[in-house]
């Protein structure tokens, strides 16, 4: 298929993705909507953390801090009698600042210590977002004032899926897309052809924080509610899990990683240890037998089923091209 | 200020053990093993359970200890074995593997803490001004006996020679025709043990709970940074120092953010040294 | 002929020991200069300092005389030089097509310097089959000219080859030789070429040096150099 009309077909499909999102929030009964909702805003989340770990391969598990900030940002400044959209425009905007200290330290470092390192910053931010009760009322949680009308915070969530997956495949298809894989691909060749390996690195930690930041902005208000056990390490790995299991770069991986990780275990209404452990076994046995997660096994076997030549050397990630679909 | 100083030497002495766990599956595997927080708990739980049913301390601390290292070294078996050659994998595994781990012992034991009785709880050590509760003092005996032994096992065995080469180079000890897949689970069968006896010595200062581990591991992280990847004389050194950092910390600033003085430290060594103290394997192009 | 690459007097010391040790060469435009020397004679170090990602202990080396001076190879790549390795590395699951756009894309846009457009450099290398094979499939005669072509993709006006025909037979190394010539002739590229590989090098190159012992011991042409006599002592053999 031509380069232009492969571009407008997945458009056309990430727009009827989001119709679809729009009927099952403004349809759905109580709790099923409110799973839904959880769906896409993890999905959105989980697209900011696709292009730091899904593309460039590099562990952060800082992104569940970041869906914290934006959450508690946009929801402290509503309360000061801020402007809706100015409060969770700035909630956006001092996340991706955090994010800019955070991969300042932690982006210049290899792949092992940036793991230790964003482990860590989301352990401190879930410490302070406990501990200073003045500001966050710790544990028990902040009630969040509305900022639009539940009607406009559906229709924002229904547009944002489907513009978040439109903005990283933008980003995926670009000279920006190249270099995060070449990290992944193996980051001493990258940095010897000339890719600016560090700043790309922190580049890419940013714009997982602005999607993370926003996708709390949004959780904030779907809610009404927010507390700290909503953004916790814990929750950090589950996002990773969901880029994991989904395939990594994958563009659609969002959006399955968020349905299986969340959306499945509140569906079948399992506790959370059941639902975790579940998890945890599924996401070991994928990463140990197909790399490519579900969607790049799903590709393989459709491959194979359709007679296509195996291509010598597999994959285990989505190559440039693949990592459109 | 001597409390202060003492209570640093016993945080010191539990981050030493599990440092020291982690630096040497870290040498040979290159990537930090999340799961062992996991081990930690598991080992924590099998010493209660042990003692719940009226097991004597001795025999649940062994059992405890035991069950660290068999747990430590299936996870070597069943998952990072088979990501060996593909470091990158590896963060991903352990993620999973603590998963399962934390969330087997939430569902088998309940969320809420529990108490590890041990004979010496009830004893209270005072020395010149300051005091130090049994089970604190037992832990720092636990460690730096445990520490010793292993010193003595790197030292003087072949066995433990080979680990050490392993753990420190994995790539030259492989050119040294050292079989480099026993060692390999060697290391994680010390690792374990070393996760259970931090977990028999930790739980009764604390609680037992599946995320009693969490805040310890991110610590000994630090300290895995700090003294060298694959070091253990290092792990041990910068055990204790980032022990006392951290009890300083919380007594003179915040009790509650007394981990986050590890954090603190971590963030200095890394923008001074972003290749870690002592540099990474990173395979070079030319 | 202007010299486009000049090193001046370069020293490169690790520890004590001189694995450079006062060389002064210099590359004109167009033309394909050979380096040779037995082993441990500092001919891969030589060329580390020359791409300007190994900083010298002492001299000089100028690219179009402005100096570069070991800043680390993106800014050798911007500043336009190209370099393969002696031992193949790749991306081993890329199509060649995807790391050449890789390589395109870190290029100094703002260097007027003509390039090879994708087509013209897989043609002269040979490489037009494998453009959209993964770069892991291919033979190794094929990697060797694959580092080449990504090189070429940074549009670069020198371009520094470490063993270039390693594992390859007769007939591939020919397909190489006369690649760089096309390369050198087409675009006015200076290029070095360090090999082992007399039959390969000797034919090929315009001028040659020749090191021991981290400093030079013979310049000239081939037949200037075959038949120097302390050359033949120390290194050619009859």
């Amino acid at each position: 298929m031509p380069a232009a009309g492969r571009h407008l077909a997945v458009m056309a499909g990430l727009a009827v993705l989001g119709l679809i999102g729009y009927r099952l929030l403004t349809t759905l009964e109580g709790g099923k909507a409110h799973i839904c909702m959880l769906v896409m805003v993890w999905a959105i989340a989980a697209t900011g953390l696709n292009v730091i770990l899904g593309l460039a391969g590099y562990p952060s598990l800082v992104q569940a801090s970041f869906f914290g900030g934006g959450a508690y940002i946009s929801s402290l400044l509503l309360q000061h009698g801020w402007q809706p959209a100015v409060a969770a425009v700035l909630g956006i905007v001092l996340t991706m600042a955090g994010a800019v200290l955070i991969g300042l330290v932690f982006a210049r470092t290899r792949g092992q210590y940036f793991a230790i390192g964003t482990l860590f910053s989301g352990a401190v931010v879930t410490l302070v977002l406990i501990n200073e009760k003045g500001v966050t009322r710790g544990q028990q949680g902040m009630p969040v004032g509305l900022a639009w009308s539940t009607d406009l915070t559906i229709k924002l969530l229904a547009v944002s899926v489907p513009a978040s997956l439109a903005i990283f495949y933008v980003i995926a298809r670009s000279h920006i897309g190249d270099r995060l894989r070449s990290i992944r691909e193996d980051e001493d060749l990258a940095a010897h052809l000339g890719v600016p390996t560090a700043q790309i690195k922190l580049i890419a930690l940013v714009i997982s924080s602005a999607f993370g930041a926003w996708a709390g902005v949004l959780q904030a208000q779907s809610d009404g509610l927010i507390s700290p056990s909503q953004f916790t390490f814990v929750k950090g790995f589950l996002l990773f899990v969901a880029i994991g299991l989904g395939g990594y770069g994958r563009l659609l991986t969002p959006v399955i990683g968020s349905f299986i990780v969340i959306g499945v275990p509140e569906l079948l209404d399992l506790g959370p240890g059941i639902s975790q452990i579940a998890l945890g076994v599924l996401f070991l046995v994928v990463t140990l037998t197909v790399p490519g997660g579900l969607i790049g096994g799903a590709e393989g076997v459709a491959r194979r089923a359709a007679g296509v030549i195996r291509r010598p050397t597999g994959s285990d990630v989505a190559t440039p091209s693949e990592a459109l679909t | 200020m001597g409390q202060v100083l003492v209570n640093g030497v016993f945080l010191g002495s539990l981050f030493a053990v599990v440092a020291v766990g982690l630096t040497l599956v870290y040498g040979v595997m290159e990537v930090p093993n999340f799961a062992h927080a996991g081990i930690i708990v598991l080992a924590a739980y099998a010493t209660f359970e042990m003692s719940e049913r009226g097991a004597p301390f001795v025999v649940a601390a062994i059992v405890g200890v035991a069950a660290g290292g068999v747990v430590s070294v299936a996870t070597e078996l069943f998952a990072y074995r088979w990501v060996r050659n593909n470091p990158a994998a590896a963060p991903a595994v352990a993620l999973g593997l603590l998963l399962v781990m934390q969330n087997t012992a939430l569902r088998a034991w309940g969320g809420e803490g529990k108490a590890l009785d041990t004979p010496y709880q009830g004893v209270l050590v005072r020395f010149g001004g300051v005091s130090l509760s049994g089970v604190k003092l037992a832990l720092i005996i636990f460690a730096a006996v445990s520490l010793v032994g292993l010193g003595l096992v790197l030292a003087r065995t072949s066995l433990g020679r080979a680990v050490r080469a392993v753990a420190q180079d994995r790539e030259a000890a492989a050119m040294l025709g050292i079989p480099i897949q026993q060692q390999y689970t060697l290391a994680f069968l010390i690792a374990g043990l070393l996760a259970g006896v931090s977990a028999v010595a930790y739980a009764p200062t604390f609680q037992i709970t599946p995320y009693m581990a969490d805040e310890v591991l991110l610590s000994a992280f630090v300290v895995v940074v700090v003294g060298g990847l694959g070091s253990v004389g290092g792990a041990v050194v910068g055990g204790l120092v980032l022990g006392v950092v951290e009890s300083f910390g919380a007594y003179y600033i915040s009790a509650a953010y007394q981990s986050a003085f590890g954090f603190v430290a971590l963030v200095v060594i890394l923008v001074a040294r972003p290749g870690g103290l002592l540099g990474t394997n990173a395979r070079r192009v030319a | 002929m202007t010299a486009i690459l000049e090193a001046r007097d370069v020293v490169k010391r690790f520890g004590g020991l001189a694995a450079v040790d006062g060389v002064s060469v210099s590359l004109d435009a167009g033309t394909i200069l050979g380096l040779i020397g037995p082993n441990g004679s500092g001919k891969t170090t030589l060329l580390g300092v020359l791409a300007g990602t190994q900083a010298p202990t002492a001299g000089i080396v100028l690219l179009n005389d402005r100096p570069i001076s070991g800043n680390g190879p993106r800014h050798s790549v911007r500043a336009g030089i190209g370099r393969t390795f002696q031992t193949t590395r790749l991306f081993p699951t890329w199509t060649l097509g995807q790391c050449m756009r890789l390589a395109r894309g870190e290029r100094d846009k703002r260097r007027s310097i003509a390039h090879f457009s994708e087509d013209e450099i897989t043609e002269a290398l040979g490489l037009q089959a494998d453009i959209d094979r993964p770069c892991g499939s291919l033979t190794s005669a094929s990697q060797r000219l694959a580092m080449i072509a990504i090189a070429l993709s940074t549009a670069p006006s020198v371009l520094l080859l470490d063993e270039p025909a390693v594992g390859m037979d007769s007939s591939e190394a020919v397909v190489l030789a006369d690649a760089i010539r096309q390369v050198r002739t087409a675009l006015g590229i200076g290029v070095i070429v360090v090999d082992h590989n007399m039959h390969f090098l000797m034919p090929l190159a315009d001028a040659v040096v020749v090191m021991a012992s981290g400093r030079i011991l013979a310049t000239g042409t081939p037949a200037e150099v075959r038949a120097n006599e302390s050359v033949i002592a120390s290194y050619l053999g009859s």
